[in-house]
């Protein structure tokens, strides 16, 4: 026997779902951030039995197989750490020779002023996945609002600082903070203590990229396009057009907007760009930073206005 | 009371282990569904109209946990907590095999009926096959860590009953000897 009122109860319950299913996204995000800020304390507390269990496996083994891991690990960060390191001179190239384009061509009165937008970044440890379909998993992260973490801010892999460009000419602080860096999401939905943040290769996730060419004469920036997640390994970034020169191993970086930092963030690299004669755009596959699997902690770029800038023009 | 702070206990356990213990998307072994886990043990301890509403707080809770469209979750978990009810009025069973066997329907269904409903109401297309086979590894996780569990959680229990059995049976002679 079902029990005589189970059966009211079910379409009641069916009936607040559909409601959910349809009450407008601010409402829905205020009960995701609620659950996940519930959920925040047991989350932390699995993460760090789980972190002591790996811990403690990773003692039993032999020394010798030990050694052999620790040595494999550091090898693995050396040559990450030397992919990102070219990754940023390449930017770094491309960069100067855009930034003293765009200078000359700035009244003398607006080439000393200070950026708009200042970039700092936040440690974040990673809690969990979100419980959803492999085509738009996500990430737990312990920061939220509290933190000043906003939606759909990057980001961004690497703890480090990567690249000792602080004796370079003509690079802002914040070029110093940020070149090397490789975003590898944006953050979704943020609650009081937690957020979450989407992949690179999460469907839904969108963001504004932009190629860097080698040529003849050094790197460049060409096209402009949105980089899209598919739900698979490789990004998609569409809106290249067909007047570019697009070629396999070119790489792909963050496009600045308005409010946005200027120093683009290293996406990934292209794999594979065809161009079908009838079709005015490029289709170009970008194979993006690969992700641990036991991704522990990231750090989130955050913006805000600089108040320098705001009082410069009173 | 203690049985209400037991199921939010374990409904909340239940959820921690889902999203930080279980392996992300970038496996292909598939893991343990502990949603499924916890319909079926809400299902055995209570029945009827507390049995939807707990297991509907699973699945609204699952809904906030996910970046999918709400809702589906919820309306998940109700039907197949009223499917789990049919059942259990028909068999009744509290056997091993036959929990172990009801974990696994409902995981199965779940894992199968959740990214189908998602993909038709958001227009995408996706391949059955990989949903099935998806859920079938799921549904064997979840089979494997119930028995586990349901093992581990009798053998506990047996000491408790047998002493309580020992007391009853030496409480009957008495009883005999003042009736005659």
């Amino acid at each position: 026997m079902t029990g005589s009122g189970a059966g009211p109860v079910a379409c009641l319950l069916m009936l607040v779902g559909a409601g959910l299913h349809f009450a407008p996204d601010t409402v829905n995000a205020r009960i995701r951030a609620t659950v996940s800020d519930a959920l925040r304390p047991g989350q932390s507390a699995a993460r760090q039995v789980s972190i002591l269990a790996r811990e403690n496996l990773s003692q039993l083994a032999t020394k010798a197989e030990a050694a052999r891991q620790r040595e494999l690990n550091q090898l693995q960060e050396q040559l990450q750490e030397e992919q990102e390191r070219t990754a940023a001179l390449q930017l770094q190239l491309a960069r100067l020779s855009e930034l003293q384009n765009r200078e000359d061509a700035l009244p003398e009165r607006m080439r000393s002023l200070p950026p708009l937008v200042s970039t700092s970044l936040v440690s974040a440890d990673v809690l969990g996945d979100s419980i959803a379909e492999k085509w738009k998993k996500g990430k737990l992260l312990n920061r939220g609002e509290a933190s000043g973490i906003r939606e759909s801010e990057l980001v961004v892999k690497s703890r480090h600082s990567l690249v000792d460009v602080g004796r370079d000419g003509k690079l802002s602080a914040e070029d110093a903070l940020l070149l090397g860096r490789c975003v590898i999401g944006k953050i979704e939905r943020v609650g009081r203590w937690t957020s979450t943040f989407l992949l690179l290769t999460d469907s839904g996730y969108r963001g504004r990229a932009q190629l860097v060419h080698q040529t003849d004469t050094g790197f460049v920036f060409v096209g402009k396009g949105i980089l899209e997640g598919q739900g698979s390994p490789l990004c998609r970034l569409k809106g290249i057009s067909s007047s570019e020169a697009v070629t396999v191993g070119d790489t792909v970086y963050t496009s600045a907007r308005d409010g946005q930092p200027s120093t683009p963030l290293y996406y990934g690299r292209v794999v594979e760009a065809t161009l079908d004669p009838a079709e005015s755009e490029w289709m170009v596959l970008v194979e993006p930073v690969p992700v641990p699997s036991d991704l522990t902690s990231v750090q989130v770029l955050r913006t805000s206005v600089n108040a320098g800038r705001l009082t410069e023009g009173q | 009371m203690l049985k209400v702070f037991g199921i939010l206990a374990m409904t909340y356990l239940g959820l921690v282990a889902q999203s930080s213990l279980v392996p992300g998307g970038s496996t292909n072994l598939g893991g343990p569904f502990f949603p499924a886990l916890l319909l079926v043990m809400i299902a055995a301890c209570c029945g009827g109209a507390s049995s939807v509403l707990w297991s509907g707080l699973v699945g609204l809770l699952l809904d906030g946990m996910s970046n999918d469209k709400m809702g589906v979750q919820l309306i998940l978990a109700v039907v197949l907590a009223l499917m789990l009810q049919w059942t259990r009025s028909m068999w009744g069973s509290q056997s091993l095999v036959a929990l172990v066997a009801m974990v696994m329907v409902v995981c199965l269904s779940w894992r199968a009926l959740s990214p189908m409903t998602l993909a038709v109401l958001s227009g995408r297309v996706v391949d059955p096959q990989v949903i099935l086979t998806d859920a079938i590894q799921d549904a064997t996780w979840s089979g494997t860590i119930a028995a586990a569990l349901i093992l581990v959680g009798r053998g506990l229990m047996r000491p408790g009953i047998r002493g309580n059995s020992m007391n009853l049976s030496r409480s009957v002679p008495r009883m005999r000897t003042a009736v005659r």
